[in-house]
């Protein structure tokens, strides 16, 4: 480690970012991937991608955010056979994630671990990103009549996106303080 | 977890083909299903590519993203034509154009492109190395950096996946522990509502989180250990083909391209 990584302390090594990195990648690919909830009668699913991914942009910041968000969302359309939404996804979730975490970085709380209101407009921003980002690309491949099909459902991922990450977020915070040293 | 896709590792010409060469050659299809050429040649391109998955990848793998596909596929057949209903009506309930050949013709083009990209990369993904493919990014000017993350995030996606089954298995264990049974709690469970789910779940993600997110200092470690981060340039164990054998899967790919071009030209 460098004079200069020394001084930018653990989170400003870059073996350091590669490792958290690759870490919110794995996990919001596992999240996306493998972690649903079952919506009653209809027997589809909602993923907690973008749980992860506004937990990510809250805590770790907007480039942590780009990077896990993108990458991870587009490793688990590689992995789940929908490999032609992956450069859609990396695309949209990783805007999503670079937004919410600059919004959500404008204001930091005094302490760590209670609820910032910026984080809600980050949301709102993160979600017309996303959203607006799939809306355009499916306006493309699928026309505007499946494209809006689709529209509501991509708004429900996102609620349930925020409604996970902020108590997400504050039970992490509070749990494990050292959290708040991984920013970078 | 990619090479559940990917089959028959080295097994024919297109698995050995250069992933550089079929990268540029995914690009030049996707192109092409978005040209605004005929219905008709775009459907005879999507027979080549289908014909190519069937080939390549045997027919389980070839009808395995059709089907995984059709219920978008019937959605755009049903919901794009009231929006597009130019054209000669074909159905027309109380003055209103329900269908139209214009409306018609746009669904099939929709279907056949939304089809044509999907086998293109179905067929990119299941033919080529993970690694491979890894070392054609880095080809194409991707950061060593950006190819570490992926790497190691590929490596650790079942790692965190077993973690997360441990948690749930504990938080289980010790809700039907403190309650009346896992059946009863398991059969309370699916009357409750989205939200209520979700909240129930918070506890287990906080502790899969909480794991993952220590072993980062610890991985971080193990990567400057191995020298990350330092100036000097990596070496690369794994390489992609060079000289003759390039050189010919090059002129091959050309030439494919430029069939493609000619063939729009001729036929638009």
């Amino acid at each position: 480690m460098s004079d200069n990584q020394r001084k930018a302390g653990i989170a400003g090594s870059p073996a350091f970012r590669i490792a958290s990195l690759a870490i919110l990648t794995a996990l919001t690919a596992v999240f996306t991937y493998m972690v649903r909830i079952p919506i009653a009668r209809t027997g589809g699913y909602l993923n907690l991608g973008d749980v992860i991914i506004y937990f990510t942009s809250f805590t770790f910041g907007p480039v942590s955010a780009l990077v896990a968000g993108g990458l991870g969302t587009a490793i688990t359309d590689l992995i789940s056979g929908y490999s032609q939404w992956a450069p859609i996804s990396l695309l949209a979730h990783g805007l999503q994630g670079l937004v919410a975490g600059l919004i959500a970085s404008v204001a930091r709380p005094g302490k760590p671990a209670t609820f910032n209101p910026f984080w809600l407009i980050a949301a709102v921003a993160g979600t017309i990103v996303m959203a607006g980002g799939y809306l355009i690309a499916q306006i493309l491949m699928l026309g505007v009549g499946a494209a809006l099909f689709e529209l509501p459902w991509n708004l429900l991922q996102n609620l349930i996106g925020v409604v996970g990450a902020i108590p997400l977020t504050i039970a992490v915070r509070k749990a494990y303080p050292p959290v708040a040293k991984l920013r970078w | 977890m990619i090479a559940q896709v990917y089959g028959k590792r080295g097994a024919t010409a297109v698995h050995r083909y250069d992933p550089r060469a079929k990268t540029l050659l995914l690009l030049a299809f996707l192109v092409l299903f978005f040209l605004p050429i005929r219905v008709g040649y775009l459907a005879a391109y999507l027979a080549v590519v289908v014909a190519l998955s069937w080939v390549f990848l045997g027919i389980p793998n070839t009808l395995r993203p059709i089907r995984l596909i059709l219920p978008i596929l019937i959605l755009v057949l049903l919901l794009t034509p009231p929006f597009y209903r130019e054209g000669i009506a074909l159905l027309t309930i109380r003055g209103f154009t329900v269908l139209s050949v214009n409306g018609l013709l746009l669904a099939l083009r929709l279907m056949v492109r939304f089809s044509g990209i999907t086998m293109v990369f179905y067929l990119f993904i299941g033919t080529t190395d993970p690694d491979q493919m890894i070392l054609a990014l880095r080809w194409f000017r991707l950061p060593y950096t950006m190819s570490l993350v992926l790497s190691l995030a590929l490596g650790y996606i079942p790692t965190i996946r077993t973690l997360y089954d441990q948690v749930r298995d504990a938080h289980q264990l010790r809700l039907a522990v403190r309650e009346e049974g896992s059946r009863a709690v398991g059969a309370r469970r699916q009357g409750r509502g989205l939200f209520k789910r979700l909240r129930e779940a918070i506890p287990i993600l906080t502790s899969v989180l909480i794991l993952s997110v220590r072993r980062i200092p610890t991985l971080a470690m193990a990567l400057e250990c191995r020298g990350v981060g330092r100036k000097n340039p990596r070496s690369s164990y794994h390489t992609l083909k060079r000289g003759g054998a390039l050189l010919g899967e090059g002129v091959i790919t050309a030439a494919a391209v430029a069939v493609l071009v000619i063939s729009v030209l001729l036929f638009p």
